[in-house]
């Protein structure tokens, strides 16, 4: 018990409680099923590219181009669905195939080369984007049939794109707790030399946590299409600072070694909370850049202060 | 190690100057416009934001930080002297406002990162987002327009035929260049990116010398801010967003390691200056911008792994060559 208070998460998730019940208090708008539908829904495309960048930035890597990934899946699935052979089958195989090749080209860059993932990323970042601009010209891509917004319904009065959320999370959480790609993931993040001498195959590690974010990005450009019904290739701009700060508010550690997917939900639901709390309490929109950029610096400063406060006992001992 | 830092920047700069001869002999065979004076002088009337902005972000880089907060940090003081300015302050007193804001911007990573602890790329995601907010609050997310006539000296105005924006972006190049080679402060700066601990151990004031470089990148981004609102004779919050990453990817470009500890100011220039040409280029030619993110991306990486590549193998000729002792 005492553990689980100590935890970031825990910190984290009381202030978004006490977040809820005081907009609740001052508009019950807040707390009303359209609206909450809306606040979840629309955050479903970035809680799932959240779930992979845990897994990134647990292995103390970045991925700035996930907005990007996320778009060329969104863009070509768009396309696909005007095409004869379009159905719900083959855009969902597609978004995952899309997702693979994008985020196996940044896995097998980083990992191969060895050079600093956010270089990498920010270079494949402009090429995915570009990729897709060039190919639609910049155009919007309206009226998605039918079968692709039908992926958007609502099931017994659940969004689907909320349901697909959580299966991601569940798999990410599963994945990330009880296989032994998890295992080698926090141990890379912890110590890279040490996790080599213990068997990590750390190129194969950083491969996989670069591809399965890609797939997740592929996955979420599926929902973001049919949540919309239409695709805007130049759109989700600077997403990927959005997604960074969800898991770095979430408790998930840059440097790597830490970080849960139930503190990354929990971080994706504060900036959507803010971001809606902000509208039902007649703030001008342009307040919630300055309240996220105060909320990363001050929930990091915490963390950050309490760690040295923890490790001013310890002696550390490095050996090279 | 020792050999690497000697040979690493010089190969880097080979590749560069190739690149960079390279793109002028395609734009030359491409368009008989693009060395045309006219269109070299417009190349160095859009490039200088950029280029003080990325020298800026070089001196952070090199002390093995990142300043992802310098786009929004040049919007910031873009809105604020765009404000000052339309409210009937003089020049003067308005250009100092804007720098004030800058240096207190400057302070606030610098505190973050040296006196808190927070890795920088963290820190700075959080002031990035906190300076856009508020510029937005400030310019109450529209954009300032009706600039007095007289601001436009700085991003208009030419002397001999240079514009202005130019010659400050070569004399800062210069100033910094000689500081990090000949300077105590830049070689405390390479010092603190190869081994911060170290550094300091050895007498290096770490916390003082990472406030003068954020600050230092806090001042050139307000620099560069304050000739765009000139430039364009409008200030909007969102001025320098988009510069951030194509900045970081001319500082990679012109050989500046993102750990730390290796590059220069000089490399930076003609990084930017390439991916000026590149767009120059593709403007002259009637190609959509659209490429143009295509290009800029493809280069970064094939420099990038070109490079890696090159160190690679010389690393493993030195391990087959010698060093057994060790």
């Amino acid at each position: 018990m005492k553990k689980l208070l100590e935890r970031r998460e825990t910190s984290v998730f009381f202030i978004l409680a006490v977040l809820c019940i005081g907009l609740t208090i001052y508009s019950p708008a807040f707390f009303s099923y359209t609206n909450l539908k809306n606040v979840l829904v629309s955050n479903t495309a970035m809680g799932i590219m959240a779930a992979g960048m845990t897994f990134i930035l647990i292995t103390a890597g970045i991925d700035v181009s996930v907005a990007s990934q996320m778009m060329f899946s969104a863009t070509w699935l768009a396309l696909l669905a005007q095409t004869p052979v379009g159905n719900p089958v083959t855009l969902v195989l597609a978004a995952v195939l899309i997702g693979f090749v994008t985020g196996a080209i940044n896995g097998l860059l980083i990992s191969r080369f060895d050079i600093h993932p956010i270089i990498i990323t920010l270079g494949t970042n402009s090429i995915y984007r570009g990729i897709i601009l060039v190919m639609t010209n910049g155009r919007w891509l309206m009226n998605l049939p039918k079968y692709f917004t039908a992926f958007s319904g609502t099931v017994l009065g659940i969004p689907l794109p909320v349901i697909y959320a959580l299966l991601v999370f569940w798999l990410s959480a599963y994945l990330l707790k009880h296989t032994y790609f998890g295992r080698s993931v926090y141990a890379m993040g912890g110590n890279r030399e040490a996790a080599r001498y213990a068997g990590v195959d750390l190129k194969k590690t950083i491969w996989f946590t670069y591809t399965y974010t890609g797939i997740l990005c592929g996955l979420a450009g599926l929902v973001l299409d049919s949540i919309l019904g239409n695709c805007q290739p130049s759109g989700s701009n600077g997403w990927e600072m959005n997604v960074i700060a969800a898991a770095v508010i979430g408790g998930t550690n840059i440097l790597g070694g830490y970080g849960t997917i139930g503190g990354t939900v929990i971080g994706v639901l504060m900036m959507g909370v803010i971001e809606n709390g902000l509208v039902v309490a007649h703030v001008p929109t342009y307040w919630q850049k300055l309240v996220y950029g105060l909320i990363i610096i001050v929930t990091v400063t915490i963390d950050v202060l309490r760690k040295k406060k923890a490790d001013s006992g310890k002696q550390m001992i490095e050996i090279d | 190690m020792d050999n690497i830092k000697r040979y690493g920047p010089s190969l880097n700069g080979i590749v560069l100057l190739t690149a960079f001869l390279g793109i002028i002999l395609i734009g030359t065979m491409a368009n008989g416009n693009f060395l045309t004076i006219r269109n070299v002088l417009s190349i160095f009337q859009q490039m200088p934001e950029m280029g003080i902005m990325a020298i800026g972000l070089t001196i952070v880089i090199i002390t093995g930080g990142n300043d992802l907060s310098s786009g929004t940090t040049m919007g910031l003081c873009a809105v604020i002297s765009g404000l000052c300015l339309t409210s009937g302050m003089p020049i003067v007193p308005a250009l100092l406002v804007s720098l004030v804001a800058a240096v207190a911007c400057g302070c606030l990573n610098a505190a973050l990162v040296a006196v808190i602890g927070i890795p920088p790329m963290i820190a700075t995601l959080g002031t990035q987002m906190f300076f856009y907010g508020a510029a937005l609050v400030l310019s109450k997310g529209n954009s300032i327009s009706n600039i007095p006539r007289e601001f436009y000296f700085l991003g208009q105005d030419k002397i001999a035929g240079i514009p202005l924006q130019a010659i400050i972006l070569i004399l800062l190049t210069v100033i910094l260049a000689v500081v990090l080679k000949m300077r105590v402060f830049g070689k405390h700066l390479f010092a603190i990116g190869n081994n911060s601990k170290a550094s300091a151990y050895s007498g290096v004031h770490t916390e003082k010398v990472l406030f003068a470089a954020y600050i230092t990148c806090s001042v050139l981004c307000c620099i560069a801010g304050n000739i765009q609102v000139s430039r364009v004779a409008t200030a909007r919050a969102d001025m320098g967003y988009s510069f951030l990453m194509p900045c970081i990817s001319a500082v990679v470009l012109g050989g500046t390691s993102i750990d730390g500890g290796i590059g220069g100011v000089g490399g930076t220039v003609i990084g930017v200056t390439i991916f000026a040409m590149i767009s120059n280029i593709m403007n002259l030619a009637g190609i959509s911008s659209f490429w143009q993110q295509l290009a800029t991306g493809s280069i970064l990486i094939l420099v990038v792994v070109f490079n890696r590549i090159t160190e690679n193998r010389k690393l493993r000729r030195r391990k087959v060559s010698g060093e057994k002792n060790k």
